[in-house]
């Protein structure tokens, strides 16, 4: 993946990542992969962020003899998500306006 | 490097920081997860895939210290501004490296410990003219504050039965003026008894031993410059 990924759009990833359905961190690192190559070390930051802004909380769940740390995505990550959503297609459709030589939808 | 390798190696780092404890282990159960999600026998290679654990705990110390009273939604505004978009994201040989904070990493580098010891000494023989009589100002004021602790508390006391002496004395002459003097010095004697015993068994202690620690920090000062 040649194009940098900033640190707000892998919170949002990430954000939509836990919308779908509670998960772990190792599995939250191999969906992001699909898109971005990131290591679970740059994932750790992300997710205090997230905890730290009341976006994301946790509880732990016993896996296997031990306790697997999930996350669920609060009302606040919600919303921020949306928030998010919609300003990232706004911009998308702006970078593609230039790039792929698009009439400007707005 | 195996598990038990890395996590030893970035507690170490994260305590070497001073990170709070609770944030470490918070980090070390994350990581400890990693590797038991990641599976049993490719330890080697997640670690691989992880960095090094000197690097991971430096970005966790720099986070901490950014993020600590961070802005909730800050980070979110700040990404959606194009003109902040390609500055603020950074690819390295590596993959995805953190993008922000680069500014932050050359402010907490080069801090080298015995260049800091050697300014440390160099501050102390430069305001030598400055700490010697403030240090003197601080030690009087200390030694007499605790004498005149001591003298209130003696005073008090004196007082007590001097007031019931001389009521005692007026007792058939002035009787209210007796019972007046008889019943101040009785409350004087009361708050001596009560401040008396704290008084002389702690705080005499303390002044003697304050005193002795103070001249054997002299002594210590006196000697590594004699040297």
């Amino acid at each position: 993946m040649g194009i940098p990924i900033n640190a707000g759009l892998l919170d949002a990833m990430v954000l939509s990542i836990v919308e779908r359905d509670d998960t772990y961190g190792y599995e939250i690192t191999q969906y992001l992969r699909k898109a971005v190559d990131v290591s679970e070390s740059t994932l750790y930051p992300v997710l205090r962020r997230l905890q730290k802004n009341e976006m994301l909380e946790t509880y732990d769940k016993e896996y296997m003899g031990r306790n697997r740390r999930y996350y669920r995505v609060t009302m606040k990550g919600v919303e921020t998500l949306q928030d998010y959503r919609a300003q990232w297609l706004s911009h998308k459709r702006k970078v593609d306006s230039i790039l792929m030589n698009e009439e400007a939808a707005e | 490097m195996n598990r038990l390798e890395f996590l030893t190696r970035l507690r170490s780092s994260l305590e070497k920081g001073g990170l709070p404890a609770g944030d470490i282990d918070d980090a070390l159960n994350y990581y400890e997860e990693v590797f038991l999600d990641a599976g049993f026998g490719r330890e080697n290679e997640t670690a691989e895939s992880l960095g090094s654990p000197e690097d991971i705990a430096r970005e966790i110390l720099l986070d901490s210290g950014i993020h600590a009273d961070g802005e909730p939604g800050y980070m979110m505004e700040e990404a959606v501004r194009p003109e902040g978009f390609e500055e603020k994201g950074k690819e390295s040989g590596n993959g995805y490296t953190y993008g922000y904070g680069e500014s932050y990493r050359n402010s907490s580098e080069g801090s080298n410990d015995s260049s800091s010891t050697l300014i440390k000494l160099l501050l102390l023989i430069i305001t030598f003219p400055i700490w010697v009589p403030v240090a003197a100002v601080l030690f009087a004021l200390s030694v007499a504050s605790i004498a005149i602790i001591f003298a209130l508390v003696v005073a008090l006391g004196a007082a007590g039965v001097g007031l019931i002496a001389g009521g005692v004395g007026s007792l058939f002459a002035v009787p209210p003026v007796a019972v007046i003097l008889i019943g101040s010095g009785m409350i004087c004697l009361g708050v001596f008894g009560l401040l008396a015993k704290p008084a002389f068994s702690k705080l005499a202690p303390a002044a003697v031993d304050g005193v002795r620690k103070t001249v054997s920090k002299i002594r210590e000062i006196l000697n590594i410059g004699g040297e």
